[in-house]
This record gives structure tokens, C-alpha cells and sequence, in this order.
């Protein structure tokens, strides 16, 4: 039940930042053409435009980032990972990598939160459009905060799938005996 | 001492299997312990270096690069070349050269390359003789060609973290790009005939007749234009690189949706997604790396390890061989990002003080990948080439090795050691 109520919540979520990034993506692409095409074509010069583009831009990033925690797709080397081939010290090798990543995790959540934090006690905004910094920071916390539940997801998983193959085999055990 | 125990953390978190992002943050987070740094504004500085307009090039050549994929434009290049060349002996490796070579010049990435050109050319030249193993390591070689052919986003990287000219550091791989290609087209060559025989294309091998040569030329046109429009715009003075990126993007986007027709809303979609996932997982090493190089920087670490490396070694032509083998080592055990990111703003001093130009050492970084990302045990690119090609990495290590031994190496010593190859046409276009 709480396993459905999960896995609903993920696809839910999943399908939220999926179209945040097709936007930020759309945005950068099509506000970067009418920078070009501002410059060239109507000889205007938009003031502050770069500055809309980064901010989109980095939402881009970090919902980039977020999505690739997600699905597992962070950029990995897999040498060991390859060498193992006991499912029970698979399972035990990707909740090693878990728990470090999670712990690796915190110390991103008190780095962005301490940016953001000391942002909004001296608030700054950008030259030209007045944009607040801490809208496009804002991202960095949330894939911090994101990718740390991911991990903690993944630890979660490993942990449940190594007592599980424990079980199933103190099971299979007693069905022998 | 501190930034030796760093480099080795990281390869040890790296090698363990955490991902390479997070293995950047828990040496940022071991070199704030040593060095007790403020972190009140440690993230601030880490933010700024990543919003550059530079950078935005990034997720936009990415995106050009699926776009190419799922819009059909990557499957007419290689019918254009096929029809070209593809006869000719060696004809159809060499098609697969020249495809990642232009598929390079306009998507700038190796990752693309491989999964476009791996899957539209392995069946067919396996179909015409050539072993799957040596398809799959000429296939990891020659995606490359990306990373030396601009727009790369290697050399976008490099620009970014050592704060030189993103259009020099293009200019600049041009050369050994050239090299290189000249190089794979002789190897497999010389290949052909001697380690397996090519069977002449005939009627019933199973694969799609290819169109005319006028037919192919005609419809490989518009992909054909990019490149043009990319390069042309960005050494024209018309764009930026993050313009041309741009434009590249939009354009790919037209000619899939409207010439070719083969992009849809649903493939568009998962293009850009899996563009925004790609540029993410980079970003984040960057971001971390960007605040490890501060921490570095602010200790005088990479100071140190020049008076280091000068006080050990003082032949120059000693310390750029002793640099080279780092970085070869260190492509073997790390990603290219990795190497891009952390290994050249290391070195950069060093080279500086050795009497190299920053953007000749990044030619040099940029051969230096080719050759990592092909080396096992690590050889990202390799192995997503033998997974494409659905052939063991045993079997084509062998071939991959011979390739780069033959190839990929000499022209790594040549851009070393012939500077002029990496700077004549940053300076013929005046930006050295």
C-alpha cells in the first residue's frame, strides 16, 4: 500500500520535473533566438535579456540534475560495479554507494542552504531586469534537497532488497528442511 | 600534500562507485574540513562561476546532439557519406570517420556520436566484413572526433575553468582533429585486407539500398548546412558560441520536425529531457569542481605543485612528456569531464611556466581525453561503443588499444610537440 502510495508520488513528481525542464529548456532556446534575432534583424539591444536566460538556465541545470537522480543516470564508474556478479554483494555494494552519496548529499543541502540563507539576509538582484538571486538559487536548493531524498530512496532499496534476499533464503531454507 | 589527498579521495569515491558529481562534493566537503572554509559564501562563489553565459552553450549543443539523433539528420550524414566514399576500399570505416567527424561539428559531444552512428552503421559494416569488435573500437575513436572538432563541449569546459577564449580553444583542436582523422582513415586502411576482408555491397545483404549520389546529396543538404551555420557564424562574427548553440538547436529542431519529418512531439520531448539530464549530471561536477579549484587556488595548491614538478624535472621537454602521462593516466581512471574540470586547471600553471600557450595546452588536454575515454578500466566511451555494438569489451580492447597506440597516441605527441599545428589558426584568426 504505502509501496503503491510511493511509487504513485514518484511518477507524479517525476512527470513535474520532466516538463519544468522541457520549459526551461524551451525558454532558454527561444529567448536566446530573440536575442540573436533582436541584435540582427530589429537592431535592438534587450536589456537584461541575458539575465532571464540564466535564470531559466539554471533551473535547466538543477531540474537536469534532479531528473538524472532519479533515474540513476548520475555519471558513474562502474569498473567495480561490473566485477561484481553475487546479487547479495551487489545489493550490498549499492547501499555502500548510497549511503555515502546520502551523506554527501547533507553537506550539499547546508552548502545551498547556507547560500541561500546569507542571499536573503543581503538580498541582491541582477543589474538589469532586478531579477532576485535567490530565484535561480532557489534551484540549487531544490535539487540539493531532491537529490538527498534520491539517495535516501536509493539506500532504502538496497537495505529493503538485502533483508528481503535474507528472508527468501532462510524460506527457501526451511521449505528444504 | 592536501591537494595529493584529494586527488586520491576522489578516485577513491569515483572507483567505489559513487557517482562522479558526489565524488566531487565529498572532496569539496573533505578540503572545507582541512581548511576550514567559510561556507556562508563557498556555494555563492560556486553559483557564480556556473552562471556564465558560456555555459549556456552546454545544454543547447547537447540538445542539437539528440536532436540530430531522433530527427533523422545523424542517419542522412551517414547515407550521404556511405554513398560518397563507402565504396572505395576501407571505404565504409571511413564513412564511419567522417560521420562522427560532421556529426562533431555540429553536436560537439562523443556520447551522441556514439549512440547515432554506432546504430546506424555497425550492422551494415558488419555486413561487409568487418569484425563487430574492431567496428565497435573504431566507432569509440572516431565519436571522439567530437570532442576536437568545434563546437566541443570539452573545449567549452576548458575555456570556462581556465578562463580563456571559447572560440581560441576551438580554433585550436582543429588541427589534431584533422590529424587524427587522417590517421583513422590510414589505420583502416591499412586494416582492411590484412586483418579481415571487405565484401563488396550486393544485391540481398539485407541492407536498405542506399539513394543516388545526388539523391543522397540533396537530402543530406540540410544537415549539411549546420556546420556551416555554426562555424561560419561563430569565426563570421555573426554569433557567440552560446548564439550558435542556439541556433543550432533551433535549426535541428526545424529540419526534424518539418524537412525530414521524423521528429515528433513525443521524441522531441524525450530528446530535450534526456538533453537536460545530460547537462545536469555535468553541471553538478562543474559547480563542485569550480569551488574545489577556490579552495585550491586560495591555498596556492597548483603554485605549489609547479615549484614541485620545476624542482624535480627542469628540462621542459621532461615535464610536458611527465604531464602528458598524467593526463593519459588520469583519463584511464577518470571521466572526461573530470580530467577537463580538475586536471587542467592543475596543470595549467605549470604549463604556463613551461612555456606553453593556455590554449595549446588545451588541444593537448582535448587529445588527452580522446585516449582516456578509450582506456580501460574506466573508458566510458569504449564501453558504451561495445554496448551499442553488442560485442564483449575483451574483445575489443585488442583493436581499441591498437588504435590509439598507432593513431590516437602520435597525434597526442605531435600536438605536444608541434605547437604551431595547435595555435596557426588561433592566430590566423587573431585570437592569440
Amino acid at each position: 500500500m504505502i509501496g503503491r502510495l510511493f511509487y504513485a508520488l514518484d511518477r507524479r513528481i517525476g512527470w513535474l520535473l520532466e516538463a519544468a525542464a522541457f520549459m526551461s529548456s524551451m525558454l532558454v532556446v527561444g529567448l536566446m533566438l530573440f536575442l540573436v534575432l533582436a541584435r540582427y534583424v530589429f537592431g535592438w539591444s534587450v536589456v537584461g535579456l541575458l539575465e532571464l536566460i540564466m535564470l531559466f538556465g539554471m533551473w535547466l541545470y538543477m531540474l537536469g540534475a534532479l531528473i538524472a537522480s532519479r533515474r540513476n543516470e548520475h555519471l558513474v564508474v562502474d569498473f567495480v560495479e561490473l566485477q561484481i556478479s553475487d546479487h547479495r554483494l551487489k545489493l550490498m555494494h549499492k547501499a555502500l554507494v548510497s549511503l555515502i552519496t546520502f551523506v554527501i548529499c547533507l553537506f550539499f543541502v547546508v552548502l545551498a542552504y547556507r547560500m541561500l540563507a546569507w542571499g536573503l539576509r543581503r538580498p541582491q538582484s541582477t543589474p538589469g531586469m532586478d531579477i532576485p538571486l535567490w530565484l535561480p538559487q532557489a534551484s540549487i536548493m531544490l535539487a540539493a534537497i531532491g537529490c538527498s531524498c534520491y539517495s535516501l530512496r536509493d539506500l532504502f532499496c538496497s537495505v529493503t532488497g538485502i533483508l528481503h534476499l535474507g528472508s527468501d533464503v532462510r524460506l527457501q531454507k526451511k521449505e528444504e528442511y | 600534500m592536501e591537494g595529493f589527498i584529494a586527488i586520491g579521495l576522489l578516485l577513491l569515491l569515483m572507483i567505489t562507485g559513487v557517482p562522479v558529481a558526489w565524488s566531487f562534493a565529498g572532496v569539496l566537503a573533505y578540503l572545507v574540513y582541512i581548511f576550514d572554509v567559510n561556507l556562508n559564501t563557498l556555494m555563492l562563489q560556486g553559483y557564480r562561476s556556473v552562471d556564465s553565459v558560456i555555459l549556456i552553450a552546454l545544454p543547447l549543443f547537447v540538445l542539437t546532439g539528440y536532436l540530430m539523433q531522433s530527427g533523422g539528420i545523424a542517419r542522412r550524414l551517414v547515407d550521404f557519406i556511405e554513398v560518397m566514399i563507402g565504396k572505395r576500399r576501407g571505404g565504409m570505416g571511413a564513412s564511419m570517420i567522417m560521420a562522427s567527424g560532421i556529426f562533431g561539428a555540429i553536436a560537439g559531444t562523443a556520447t551522441a556520436a556514439v549512440a547515432s552512428i554506432g546504430t546506424i552503421m555497425i550492422e551494415p559494416l558488419e555486413k561487409r566484413g568487418y569484425p563487430r569488435s574492431y567496428s565497435a573500437a573504431l566507432l569509440g575513436i572516431s565519436s571522439l572526433l567530437g570532442i576536437l572538432i568545434p563546437p566541443s563541449i570539452t573545449m567549452i569546459l576548458f575555456a570556462v575553468v581556465t578562463r580563456q577564449s571559447v572560440a581560441a580553444c576551438f580554433a585550436a583542436s582543429i588541427g589534431p582533429a584533422i590529424l587524427l582523422i587522417l590517421g583513422l582513415i590510414a589505420a583502416n586502411r591499412f586494416g582492411v585486407g590484412r586483418f579481415f576482408n571487405e565484401l563488396s555491397s550486393a544485391a540481398g545483404d539485407g541492407l536498405e539500398p542506399l539513394p543516388g549520389k545526388g539523391r543522397a546529396t540533396i537530402k543530406a543538404f540540410p544537415a549539411l548546412s549546420l556546420p556551416i551555420i555554426i562555424l561560419g557564424g561563430i569565426y563570421g562574427g555573426v554569433f557567440t558560441p552560446t548564439e550558435a548553440a542556439a541556433v543550432a538547436a533551433f535549426s535541428a529542431m526545424l529540419i526534424g520536425f518539418f524537412i525530414y519529418r521524423d521528429l515528433n512531439f513525443r521524441s522531441f520531448a524525450r530528446s530535450v529531457v534526456a538533453a537536460a539530464e545530460t547537462t545536469g549530471t555535468v553541471i553538478l561536477i562543474l559547480l563542485f569542481s569550480f569551488m574545489i579549484g577556490r579552495i585550491l587556488a586560495s591555498e596556492r595548491i597548483p603554485q605549489d605543485l609547479t615549484m614541485l614538478v620545476s624542482t624535480l624535472i627542469e628540462n621542459p621537454l621532461l615535464i610536458l612528456i611527465a604531464v602528458n602521462m598524467f593526463l593519459i593516466i588520469a583519463g584511464m581512471i577518470m571521466d572526461d569531464v573530470s580530467v577537463t574540470v580538475v586536471v587542467a586547471p592543475l596543470f595549467l600553471p605549470l604549463m604556463v611556466d613551461t612555456g606553453i600557450h593556455p590554449v595549446h595546452f588545451a588541444s593537448i588536454v582535448a587529445c588527452s581525453v580522446v585516449i582516456g575515454a578509450n582506456s580501460p578500466p574506466v573508458a566510458p566511451i569504449l564501453y558504451m561503443a561495445c554496448r551499442i555494438g553488442k560485442v564483449s569489451i575483451h574483445k575489443t580492447v585488442k583493436p581499441a588499444l591498437a588504435l590509439m597506440a598507432f593513431v590516437a597516441l602520435p597525434v597526442m605527441i605531435i600536438t605536444t610537440f608541434v605547437p604551431e599545428l595547435s595555435l596557426f589558426l588561433p592566430r590566423l584568426l587573431g585570437f592569440v
